[in-house]
């Protein structure tokens, strides 16, 4: 009995080329939980830097700076909760789960889009 | 996933020799007509390296792209965000289906394992009161 089951688990997992990694639940999610922070509260800020300092032409920003720092603050808004609540639901961590398709990214336009609700 | 790599073999040499802009067009054209979100993913990261490494960013491209297909992580400091975003996004569901596969797999051998063990357990008791 022992060795089917041995056998069993083997078949299971031996041949996962994925290493499992163990964590502390009460770490991982303090570190989730800062890293998302950093993320969206830095969005908050550089959106605001945007929209006072970059200039438009037509629906392109004039700066490619300006253009890539816009890129990031419309696909934090749009994605850091959903890869956020996939990290949690993976890690077992998360009672709802996810929706498969993450949320879609507005696209690059000057002036910014408004932020979403909440942000 | 050795489709992806089939098609990069053959994406490579043939984008490599042409001008980058025209290539990174070309690129972004194929990407916009796939419907499927790996292959959009494979096709956006190979635009964006183009774009941002020049013609040496086809080699980086495929060596990150085919590392991510395997299953390990890939270094895309070179993408956009929301390139990057979807490449995360596609690992993050890969992994979502490998454990609801290994739990609908472990649910099965629980069953087996069930049954199993009760015909041994039925096994060894009419053996130990030598019942035929």
């Amino acid at each position: 009995m022992r060795f089917l089951a041995l056998l069993a688990l083997t078949s299971l997992f031996g041949c996962n080329r994925h290493k499992v990694v163990l964590r502390s639940d009460v770490t991982y999610q303090a570190e989730l939980d800062q890293y998302h922070q950093w993320a969206t509260r830095q969005a908050v800020h550089l959106r605001r830097f945007i929209e006072g300092q970059c200039e438009c032409t037509g629906n392109h920003f004039k700066s490619d700076d300006c253009a890539k720092a816009a890129d990031f603050v419309l696909t934090i808004e749009a994605r850091a909760d959903w890869h956020k609540q996939m990290s949690l639901w993976n890690a077992g961590m998360l009672e709802q789960e996810p929706p498969a398709q993450p949320p879609e990214i507005a696209p690059l336009l000057c002036p910014l889009p408004p932020a979403p609700a909440g942000e | 996933m050795s489709d992806f790599s089939d098609m990069l073999d053959t994406l490579i040499p043939l984008v490599g020799g042409a001008v980058v802009d025209k290539a990174k067009d070309e690129i972004t054209r194929l990407s916009e007509g796939a419907d499927d979100p790996t292959t959009r993913v494979v096709f956006a990261l190979m635009a964006e390296a183009v774009s941002e490494l020049g013609e040496d960013g086809l080699d980086i491209a495929e060596a990150e792209i085919k590392r991510m297909l395997n299953g390990r992580t890939p270094d895309l400091d070179w993408a956009s965000p929301r390139t990057a975003s979807d490449a995360v996004a596609l690992l993050q569901n890969a992994e979502r289906a490998r454990k609801k596969q290994a739990k609908a797999a472990i649910q099965k051998a629980g069953k087996v394992f069930g049954i199993v063990g009760a015909l041994f357990f039925k096994a060894a008791v009419k053996g130990a009161l030598g019942v035929g």
